[in-house]
């Protein structure tokens, strides 16, 4: 399931430059800027870069969509990573730092 | 009556309209014997029912032998039966009844995170936004534990559970929870809008809330029924929801609906389940990264909901898409409401709100129509992944 999960995530249209911008990052936290982008498309950004990043890496998501604050949770849950939290930005965008677990299959109905 | 039978009606059939209805749960179209019922009513029941000339006298009798009706399958006196002009209504007036006839016991207010929004709007009202809502599971489902211990502590005046979560299909533990409150002495009322028409009326509440569209009966009935030792306070003259006098040819024609459906009951329960069975055992198929929400036991869940996720996909396309190929679903996604907002249901059970679908089936629907369906969703979930990343 979590392989198919980011499989999805990556087949749905081609937008490398996210991709490759996100996997050239260095050091144990990124940053994914998802402001202006309503869902899914912040947690398909989320489960793109999840891809090319290895377990325990830390992700700060930027985001203003107003979904983000249950489903950036759910998708934690979904796929075996670490929801640690989030912070308001003063621009009105909420930061949630996530960390990318050993991705267990996560049973059928566990959303 | 001054006509045997009502004639055939010149407008637009719904039974015929192309759309497949997988949103029964949000509503049926007026059946068949609801539509006979309200012709005749209004031509019989047009009358103020308080005045003392025959066709009055006539409009008395169809709105008793309505309130009759509801109160002998409810099992609750005739009195105790006051129609509203929705569900939404009859919660909200029945909750503030409730909460006004306690207000020496409390101000405060125990509901379940998932109560429909109408539930948890008279909440917000009776507690000025502060009412105690008790978490679900990630099935949707009240844990009775915690239930309890919200319902026994200080000042609460009136309780509010569902029989069954509309957007899930969930069943609520309701005996446990009303044993919770009855030994609490906190009154429970028990929105059955979504319950009723699949389960009947639990065995035990103080006031119960219940629409009649959602059996096939006209659109604008709610009931709110309060048991025999309910107390409950009218509200306020101008809230008063019979104020004037009800809709008499909806009210008799929802109890006609109810009593045809009821004496169907059992043949629509199996015809009902047999197509939501095969949808969940097919749906998960239909694409990758599609999760099935709600009870994995059936005997917790009812079997005319079935609630999905289709994760990475965009709820509005995906319903748009369904339309488009003739299928109408129902999402709690925010993209696909009013307010952008997604469904407090959703959120409370810690699910993905993104990319949500509702399927429910009712006995309009063949399994002919449930294959087609099947075939399409491939395709919409399609459209609703491609290109929005």
């Amino acid at each position: 399931m979590s392989d198919q999960l980011t499989e999805t995530a990556a087949a749905g249209q081609s937008d490398a430059a996210t991709v490759d911008d996100v996997c050239t990052q260095k050091g144990s936290r990124i940053t994914i800027d998802a402001t202006g982008l309503v869902c899914p498309v912040p947690i398909i950004r989320l489960a793109r870069a999840a891809l090319c990043l290895t377990a325990g890496t830390e992700i700060e998501l930027l985001t203003d969509d107003n979904a983000a604050i249950y489903d950036v949770p759910a998708w934690c849950r979904l796929t075996g990573a670490s929801y640690l939290g989030n912070a308001a930005d003063p621009g009105g965008s909420v930061t949630h730092l996530i960390r990318l677990g050993p991705v267990p299959k996560p049973p059928a109905t566990a959303v | 009556m001054s006509r045997s039978a009502p004639s055939q009606p010149s407008t637009v059939n719904v039974f015929d309209m192309p759309t497949v209805n997988l949103d029964a749960a949000s509503g049926l179209p007026l059946s068949p014997a609801g539509r006979a019922a309200l012709m005749t009513a209004l031509d019989c029941g047009w009358a103020d029912p308080r005045r003392l000339y025959h066709e009055a006298r006539v409009a008395r009798q169809l709105l008793d032998a309505a309130r009759s009706a509801f109160a002998d399958i409810l099992k609750c006196p005739r009195d105790n039966v006051i129609f509203t002009q929705s569900g939404s209504q009859a919660a909200v007036i029945g909750l503030l009844g409730l909460a006004r006839a306690r207000d020496r016991a409390g101000t405060a207010v125990v509901a379940s995170a998932v109560e429909h929004s109408a539930v948890l709007a008279g909440a917000d009202m009776l507690t000025h936004g502060k009412p105690a809502l008790v978490p679900v599971t990630s099935e949707a489902q009240v844990d009775p534990a915690q239930w309890g211990d919200a319902v026994s502590r200080p000042g609460v005046a009136v309780a509010a559970l569902q029989s069954v979560n509309p957007e899930i299909g969930t069943i609520q533990p309701i005996d446990q929870c009303y044993e919770a409150a009855q030994t609490c002495g906190v009154p429970l009322l028990v929105d059955a809008c979504a319950g009723f028409p699949w389960l009947g009326a639990p065995p035990r509440w103080d006031a119960l809330v219940i629409s009649a569209h959602k059996w096939g009966g006209p659109k604008g009935v709610g009931v709110l029924a309060l048991g025999p030792g309910t107390r409950w306070r009218p509200p306020d003259t101008g809230l008063d929801p019979e104020l004037g006098c009800p809709n008499i040819p909806a009210v008799v024609a929802a109890a006609a609906a109810l009593e045809d459906r009821l004496s169907r009951r059992v043949q629509i329960r199996t015809h009902c389940q047999a197509l939501s069975n095969r949808i969940r055992e097919v749906l998960p198929q239909a694409a990758p990264d599609l999760v099935i929400l709600g009870p994995s036991d059936p005997r917790e869940r009812v079997g005319n909901i079935v609630a999905a996720t289709v994760v990475y996909s965009d709820g509005e396309i995906l319903v748009s898409s369904l339309d488009r190929a003739g299928f109408a679903v129902a999402s709690g996604s925010a993209c696909t409401s009013d307010t952008r907002r997604p469904s407090h249901v959703l959120a409370a059970m810690g699910a993905l709100t993104h990319g949500n679908l509702r399927i429910s089936v009712s006995e309009q629907v063949n399994a002919a129509q449930v294959e087609d369906f099947l075939n399409a969703i491939p395709g919409a979930i399609t459209a609703a992944r491609t290109g929005i990343g």
